[in-house]
């Protein structure tokens, strides 16, 4: 005969128990395929970086490649063109 | 109730536990209550070796959570996969029903049961009464401790002329 009040009292104590490390343990340990099981658990940081503009002629200059002198642009705009 | 399985050179002495990550109640030993699903499942998911067996066996459901047709086993089956789902989500994890039942089997708590008795929503348009109404119920029964079963292998009856895929039907009594 089933004692279903003695085994929700017991369900009852082992979830009590359970942190929420020890749920993701559980579950990272029954998903291989999760990408969470490589990286692990971590945390999310706000890293600020400083905006940057990047241009090609900036890139060109900046590289030594060519100098802004030596660059035409269609129809005298600096606008990226289709191929 | 009956245990499908693909047909194989030796009859099987007991069932194959199933593994699969779509198995509602976890790692168990699946059986059905219908022969209808059981021909149903042989002839959609049966198929590697090209036919199927159905294996009957007798089964004692003294301890077995009854889910299907017993309303207090029903509502305490569903009291506890929605407590320990809550208790995931805080976490930050949802689980799936099999992992539910995973994790309920390896803390031990679903080992106090034979098995689970379960209802799943049938595929079979022979289900259907009128369309898209399922008049019966798909149930399944997934057996976690094998001593509820008697698998002694007592007589194997030749299957159906009317599908040609069913080879035997054999009983474990």
């Amino acid at each position: 005969m089933l004692d279903l009040k003695k085994i929700e009292e017991e369900i009852d104590a082992l979830l009590a128990k359970e942190t929420k490390e020890s749920l993701n343990s559980w579950f990272l340990a029954q998903n291989p395929q999760n990408i969470n099981s490589y990286l692990g658990t971590g945390e999310f940081l706000n890293i600020s970086l400083p905006s940057i503009s990047i241009t090609i002629e900036n890139l060109c200059k900046d590289a030594g490649i060519i100098a802004d002198s030596e660059i035409s642009y269609p129809n005298n705009t600096k606008y990226a063109m289709a191929a | 109730m009956f245990h499908t399985q693909e047909k194989r050179s030796v009859l099987l002495r007991a069932p194959i536990i199933c593994t699969k990550d779509n198995a509602w109640m976890g790692m168990a030993y699946y059986f059905w209550y219908d022969t209808d699903d059981a021909f149903f499942w042989g002839i959609n998911s049966k198929k590697a070796t090209g036919y199927f067996d159905i294996y009957s066996a007798s089964i004692n459901c003294e301890d077995v959570l009854d889910t299907v047709f017993n309303e207090e086993h029903y509502l305490f089956w569903k009291k506890q996969i929605e407590k320990a789902q809550t208790s995931f989500i805080k976490a930050g994890n949802v689980l799936t029903l099999k992992q539910l039942n995973d994790y309920f089997l390896q803390r031990g708590i679903w080992a106090k049961f034979g098995g689970i008795m379960f209802q799943t929503l049938a595929s079979n348009v022979d289900y259907y009464i009128v369309k898209d109404f399922q008049y019966k119920k798909r149930i399944q029964l997934a057996v976690y401790n094998l001593g509820i079963m008697r698998l002694t292998l007592r007589s194997e009856i030749k299957g159906s002329a009317s599908n040609s895929l069913i080879t035997n039907i054999i009983c474990w009594i």
